[in-house]
């Protein structure tokens, strides 16, 4: 059983869908969540506004036809599926502590701020600071995965605290810069100063020679049981044809990685594995 | 009650309960997976001396480890949580994180927590990583050969300890073939081991002694040497006696490697009878009858 809200009228500026989560809505009845305030501004304006509301009350929620006017979508979610047909705007799964968010379309910036559980998936591209600290926060993502099929901006992972983000196809700059803790891995080009200031954590490089900064010093890669740790995961994870899968079945049988620890001005215990130029 | 000619007694071996842990050590090969269990699991026969009672439960085919390399299944057994997580500590810190390429992980999932890499990790002296693998916490230790793969804990489940029962014999020769011939059956019952070296005991022992420091000695009662001396349990012709401890997970367990056991020493020429050890039942709170284990068991 699921819970439909299908876009009849664009909002007039950035609205919050905050709260607009599966297991919040399974509890109560489809004129109730009608009735649901949503945050503009100052301002409070009812979901029906905006959406339709059908489908049965239970688990999953569907978004229908959704743009980029609606931001913290899914935050806060704790438990069930919720699915968004179109892109989603920023804070996409902020605070978000556990249950399952796919977006059939592309996600904003700020994607998985405070996420601390569960897992966020998207299809399509992901903007600027996915992952990262929000500028008020000291730290990014504190749990949970997030699956990005295409590419990301900036800074992804800035901040990073735990949990892991897989991103299909390219990084833009700054990539785990500051990254704390956790597990980044980017299957397509880092953009410009990957890892700069990071403390803790690894990023794995899957698709091109990793360019270390001066910061950054080579060391051995030996870490046999922890790499076939994460290629098992990997595969089980991952569909036979993905980069992540081709990467892990191609490591698994001795393909040549290389691994840095850095950034020597931040804490330096932070990892990149990956393939030397 | 006969089994191939061999005497059951009519009586019960009594076990009691411990707290137990299962942890899984593998390495680069099948040889130096060996080497850390062995080491791990060394001094380590009765809790009256060594702290704990461990033994390899079995040796894993990569297919069955986690991380797909050459393994080995540890089972250790002690008289309290305390206790076992010292002793868990202290084997896996000294024996499995020395012992080259090796890894360490939880053999059980359902339990109280015992800390593993949780405690090891400060090995690594700040240099130890953190990695959480889906949803279960790693420690990476570097060391002089790498990097030392530790689980964050492993858990504890109650247990049994104590189970046994003993081969009388006419001989060593057939006493020693018999004992051997059910520990290598007991062997293949999942969740159990046989702490004594080979499986073995020859020096059974009862509560108390003349000595006043001695909280147990020997039990005079099936030395042969003593037959004639003593209110001996021996029968003519019983001229050896060897008994198996077994200390397993669950208490079905327990019974279904004694059945197995007896039955293999009842096909070897020689064995005379098949005893137990009890205290007359009122410290142990596992009682595994004989016959019925048998009974029950075809």
């Amino acid at each position: 059983m699921s819970i439909v809200l299908t876009l009849r009228r664009t909002p007039p500026g950035r609205i919050s869908l905050s709260g607009v989560t599966p297991d919040r809505l399974a509890a109560i009845g489809l004129a109730e969540i009608e009735n649901i305030g949503l945050a503009w501004g100052e301002e409070r304006l009812p979901l029906g506004e905006f959406f339709t509301v059908g489908g049965e009350p239970g688990a999953n929620l569907i978004f229908e036809g959704m743009d980029r006017h609606f931001c913290d979508l899914g935050g806060g979610m704790t438990s069930g599926r919720c699915e968004v047909h179109g892109d989603a705007g920023d804070f996409l799964g902020r605070d978000m502590r556990g249950g399952q968010l796919l977006v059939r379309g592309s996600g904003g910036n700020f994607v998985a701020s405070g996420m601390a559980g569960g897992e966020v998936h998207i299809e399509g591209d992901a903007g600027d600071h996915l992952g990262a600290a929000l500028p008020w926060l000291a730290g990014g993502m504190r749990g949970g995965r997030v699956f990005v099929a295409g590419s990301v901006g900036a800074r992804c992972g800035d901040k990073l605290r735990r949990g892991e983000v897989f991103v299909g196809g390219d990084a833009g700059p700054f990539c785990a810069a500051r990254m704390v803790a956790g597990t980044i891995a980017i299957a397509g080009r880092l953009g410009e100063h990957a890892g700069y200031g990071m403390r803790r954590g690894t990023l794995f490089a899957l698709a091109e020679a990793f360019a270390a900064p001066s910061a950054f010093g080579e060391t051995a890669l030996c870490a046999d049981a922890y790499l076939r740790l994460v290629w098992r995961d990997w595969l089980g994870r991952f569909n036979a044809d993905s980069a992540f899968s081709r990467f892990a079945r191609a490591a698994g049988q001795g393909r040549g990685l290389r691994r840095w620890m850095g950034d020597m001005g931040s804490d330096g215990r932070g990892e990149v594995i990956g393939l030397g130029r | 009650m006969r089994l191939n000619n061999v005497l059951i007694d009519d009586t019960f071996a009594e076990a009691f309960g411990m707290k137990a842990t299962r942890v899984i050590v593998t390495a680069r090969n099948a040889t130096w997976a060996r080497n850390a269990g062995i080491a791990a699991t060394g001094f380590a026969t009765s809790v009256i001396a060594c702290g704990c009672e461990a033994a390899i439960e079995r040796v894993l085919p990569p297919e069955e480890t986690p991380d797909g390399r050459p393994g080995v299944a540890l089972l250790l057994f002690a008289v309290s949580t305390k206790e076992l997580t010292k002793q868990l500590e202290r084997r896996i810190g000294q024996c499995v994180l020395t012992c080259p390429t090796t890894a360490a992980y939880a053999g059980l999932r359902e339990g109280e927590a015992l800390p593993l890499g949780k405690t090891l990790r400060y090995f690594g002296d700040g240099f130890q990583i953190s990695k959480l693998i889906d949803g279960r916490r790693y420690w990476r230790v570097p060391v002089m050969d790498g990097e030392f793969l530790c689980e964050e804990s492993t858990a504890m489940v109650k247990a049994v300890g104590g189970g046994n029962f003993l081969i009388l014999a006419e001989n060593p020769d057939a006493a020693l073939a018999a004992a051997e011939a059910a520990v290598a059956v007991m062997r293949e019952v999942a969740g159990v081991i046989m702490p004594f070296p080979g499986g073995v005991v020859r020096s059974g022992s009862k509560v108390g002694s003349k000595y006043k420091a001695l909280p147990a000695s020997t039990n005079d009662a099936y030395c042969p040497a003593l037959r004639g001396r003593v209110a001996s349990a021996l029968g003519p012709g019983e001229d050896c006696v060897l008994e198996i401890v077994i200390d397993g997970l669950t208490s079905e367990q327990v019974a279904r490697a004694t059945a197995v056991g007896i039955r293999a020493a009842c096909a070897v020429p020689g064995v005379r009878r098949i005893s137990a050890g009890n205290y007359g039942g009122k410290l142990g709170q596992f009682h595994f009858h004989l016959r019925k284990l048998l009974e029950e068991s075809t």
